[in-house]
């Protein structure tokens, strides 16, 4: 029934864009800041880089295998035990992925223009939109990311311009931060500033056409690191990054700084806007990787009945975190133990890696091709 | 079992592929099997009891039947119509009279009396030849005369259509100050004349269907043969004739629409209804296919998407810098008439930060005597103009000025003056009035005045956060749903990089596409540049045709 669904080449791409670049409005600049001082874009850009390159395993995968998605890949490489595994570690990362993200989202909302909204009503708001859009399917869901992507990114340039006088250059030093190895060894262990890619694993048998797949992971990323990376070097030049690490939302603070004559300030409440419509394209992303990738690896045929089940319980695990600072902290780097980082990045990025070799060992060891 | 059969309904909602679509390779329709229709008797006596049984004739007294002797024939023969609708000079000078005065003598030798009355006798211009009942009855009470004469299975409809009717009008509801200034009437013969005189097209292919098993309307199909896709026009002509004989009535092409439909339950329209004959044959033209009916002086150009509902019929008779104006003006009424009630409660609710505090203390002292909460006071003075709105449209038309008065004296003012609204609360209602009434379509202002209330509770309960949530829905929504197979809201998503008409209309000669989303057959509509004097003088004379370039 899904396989009837068909994305095109823009749509897919602007979904990507948006889905990776969506935690610059959470506290990922200030925990950039935590991380390398003024040096945080630099981790951002380095990452990037690193990124890219863990994205070349999955991107062979997906033209080795044309016309399944990562999962089924996984069952056909590894095994049906294996590959099940492998599945249910891709459900974990999609189910915690989103559930933080609607924690931190919401939190972010009640914090800027709802401050006496309980958070439940705010999430369960978010998940009427993200059950619906899952419902309708990701064909709607990335045509909504190419019709409001061009007017989310045009809003964040106006913030960009109107933060532009603000900016002192000297924030930026001292440049390296903690210095050259710290920085190259971060952006290593955080490669988990982009694991949304590997939703382009799931929905890579349904675009169009499907030479264009490597390019669509390569610009998505590109892009992506491109917005994240200014983002952080905007906050830091702004607010300079001892500034950047005491507030939750920096990107918010942003905001607050768009101020034109007598007439037009403190219109940070029309901010809402973007962020609204960039986490609901986000996290609907990231809920339909969680139910499908749960279908593919039970082979459900029609994810569809999953949505519920599933979204009560990301809504349950987005309120295990007590308390906002909680909730954050669960993403701080420098504070945690940082569980939820490392897994991120082997979910996004290992487990690709890993089916790679089993397919160059099976090939080269003469084991049964399965082609 | 009641839950399980509504979750599982809930399920498959937004599931693809039993859905029509144009891409959509392999999807056949079932064909429509017709009863094969009741013949005539030879006899005329048998035959006229029929026809009394149906037109339930002597309670019926509107039903005339003339029985006469044809003297060249010999024979006897009766003429059957309805008072009313047939006209009596067509009928006694180019039936009656050929047939009982004028007629040569003739020996009756064996050949069928219909056809020879076909060929020698009846002068009419437009005469049908029959054996079925069916075609009988629909003559009939289409308002032609029919002959039956004995000894004979056939029978001629002889077309005697004359009844009182409206002329020709200006368009009520779509008027445009340049352009052509005619409308639709109800008259179903001088529509589909009206759409032939706009699109000159010999390839322009009318069909003509009756709907409803007891109303017999006449509905017509009307697409050029090659430029609509084949696969639209089957489509829509498999939806018409499947509930042709499914429906009893189907009075208008409102009804119509309801039928035909992809989403019935949705608040969106999905076909553009016009009264104007030079739009709806702008989009036969383009590929669109065209549906006119009788008795209905509206017409549905199908199938419709997003950018249709914001343009209007004069966006191309104005030149291009002015109809853009006139676009952009649009989009922005179409975003006040829908958001600004909205964005008001929330900004006074939520946001007051915003409002620039001198501006918030003059709002604040106009507010303090006012009781009620902000939302409480929009509901109702938006309610009250649906209420001016809707009696200025029942109103008798001797009273209607009385509704200006009404509306704004007594509730501007004297609300106002009694401290029950704010008087900026006024400004904003009366500028969403003015922006609601700028949106082209009857249709489409109607699903927004919907819209708009369920923006303004949202923006209650929750500000900016809420009307950002309405705002997701919708947009998922209009996303979704298709009219006849065509996403709702392609051009702009599914993105078709040729069809540059989307919001901003480009200049006309550099439109070199049909809309590609309806696939047409042929989709160039002209050259690239038709201004040849505009090209470097090199291409014209080497002959370089830029069609070729596909």
């Amino acid at each position: 029934m899904s396989s009837e669904e068909k994305i095109g080449y823009f749509e897919v791409l602007s979904l990507l864009i948006i889905t990776i670049s969506a935690k610059i409005f959470l506290s990922f600049p200030r925990n950039m800041a935590l991380l390398g001082d003024a040096a945080g874009w630099i981790i951002v850009f380095l990452s990037g880089i690193y990124s890219l390159v863990g994205y070349f395993f999955l991107s062979a995968l997906l033209r080795k295998y044309p016309g399944k998605n990562i999962i089924q890949i996984a069952h056909q490489v590894s095994g049906g035990i294996c590959g099940k595994l492998i599945g249910v570690a891709l459900f974990l990362f999609f189910l915690a992925i989103t559930s933080l993200y609607l924690r931190q989202f919401a939190e972010s909302f009640i914090l800027a223009i709802l401050p006496r909204t309980p958070i439940s009503v705010i999430s369960i708001l978010f998940l009427i939109l993200l059950v619906y859009a899952t419902l309708l399917g990701v064909e709607t869901l990335s045509r909504v990311a190419w019709l409001l992507g061009p007017y989310l990114l045009t809003t964040l340039i106006i913030i960009f311009s109107f933060s532009l006088p603000q900016m002192t250059f000297e924030h930026l030093v001292p440049v390296l931060g903690p210095g050259p190895i710290p920085l190259l060894k971060y952006s290593f262990t955080h490669l988990s500033l982009f694991p949304e890619i590997i939703l382009l694993g799931i929905i890579a048998p349904l675009i169009r056409n499907r030479e264009k797949i490597n390019r669509i992971g390569l610009y998505s990323l590109g892009v992506a690191a491109v917005i994240n990376t200014g983002v952080i070097i905007l906050t830091t030049a702004v607010f300079n990054y001892v500034e950047t690490q005491k507030m939750i939302f920096p990107v918010f603070q942003l905001t607050r700084l768009v101020a034109y004559g007598e007439f037009i300030q403190r219109v940070e409440s029309v901010f809402v806007f973007l962020w609204f419509f960039w986490a609901g394209i986000q996290l609907s992303g990231l809920f339909y990787g969680a139910v499908t990738s749960f279908a593919q690896t039970f082979r459900i045929k029609n994810y569809r009945p999953l949505t519920l089940p599933i979204a009560v319980l990301v809504f349950t695990i987005s309120l295990i975190p007590a308390s906002m600072t909680e909730a954050v902290e669960l993403n701080d780097y420098t504070a945690s133990p940082s569980l939820i980082n490392n897994y991120y990045s082997i979910a996004a990025f290992g487990i690709p890696l890993l089916l790679w070799l089993i397919a160059i060992a099976k090939k080269h060891l003469g084991g049964v091709t399965n082609d | 079992m009641n839950f399980w059969s509504g979750l599982k309904k809930m399920f498959r909602f937004g599931a693809r592929g039993r859905q029509f679509s144009l891409g959509n390779e392999s999807w056949e329709r079932p064909g429509t099997n017709q009863p094969k229709p009741e013949p005539l008797y030879k006899d005329l006596a048998k035959n006229q009891e029929l026809l009394e049984k149906i037109f339930e004739l002597p309670a019926n007294q509107d039903i005339v039947v003339r029985d006469f002797l044809v003297p060249s024939l010999n024979r006897k023969a009766l003429i059957i119509y309805i008072d009313g609708l047939s006209d009596r000079i067509t009928q006694s000078f180019a039936v009656l009279q050929p047939l009982m005065v004028l007629g040569p003598v003739e020996a009756n030798g064996g050949k069928d009396p219909i056809a020879i009355a076909y060929e020698k006798l009846v002068p009419g211009h437009q005469i049908q030849k029959t054996s079925y009942l069916k075609d009988v009855v629909d003559g009939i009470l289409d308002g032609s005369s029919v002959l039956l004469i004995d000894g004979s299975d056939q029978a001629l409809v002889i077309e005697t259509k004359g009844w009182e009717h409206r002329g020709v009008d200006r368009p009520n509801n779509e008027p445009v100050v340049r352009g052509p200034q005619e409308a639709f009437v109800e008259s179903f013969r001088a529509n589909t004349a009206s759409v032939r005189r706009y699109v000159k097209d010999p390839k322009l292919v009318t069909e003509i269907f009756r709907v409803g098993k007891r109303s017999r309307t006449l509905v017509a199909v009307m697409y050029v043969k090659d430029i609509a896709n084949p696969k639209l026009v089957e489509e829509v002509k498999y939806r018409i004739q499947s509930i042709a004989e499914a429906v009893d009535f189907i009075p208008e092409t409102g009804t119509l629409e309801e039928y035909l439909e992809d989403h019935p339950k949705s608040l969106i329209p999905q076909m553009l209804s016009t009264e104007r004959p030079d739009r709806l044959s702008a989009y036969i033209r383009e590929g669109h296919v065209g549906v006119v009916m009788a008795n209905s002086p509206f017409s549905l150009a199908i199938p419709a998407t997003f950018t249709i509902f914001v343009h209007s019929a004069e966006d191309y008779y104005l030149r291009w810098p002015f109809s853009n104006f006139l676009r952009y003006l649009r989009v922005i009424a179409i975003f006040i008439s829908l958001m600004l009630p909205a964005a008001y409660i929330a900004v006074i609710n939520y946001h007051q930060e915003m409002i620039p505090t001198d501006l918030l203390l003059a709002m604040t002292a106009a507010r303090e005597m006012v009781p009620f909460p902000a939302i409480a006071e929009i509901l109702f003075m938006e309610f009250a103009f649906e209420l001016i709105r809707e009696a200025g449209v029942r109103i008798p038309s001797i009273i209607g000025p009385t509704i200006g008065i009404v509306g704004a004296l007594i509730l501007g003012q004297a609300a106002v003056a009694a401290f029950v609204v704010s008087p900026l609360l006024i400004i904003i209602i009366a500028i969403t009035a003015l922006a609601s009434f700028v949106v082209p379509n009857y249709n489409a202002s109607f699903s927004i005045r919907i819209l708009r209330f369920l923006f303004i509770i949202l923006a209650g309960f929750l500000g900016f956060f809420g009307i950002a949530f309405g705002i997701f829905l919708l947009v998922l929504h209009t996303v979704t749903i298709t009219s006849f197979g065509v996403p709702f809201m392609t051009p702009i998503v599914p993105y078709q990089p040729r069809n540059k008409d989307r919001v901003i209309r480009p200049r006309v000669y550099d439109q070199k596409y049909r809309p590609m989303f309806l696939r047409p057959l042929d989709w160039i509509r002209q050259e690239k540049n038709p201004r040849r004097w505009d090209q470097p003088q090199s291409t014209i004379e080497k002959g370089k045709d830029n069609q070729n370039e596909q």
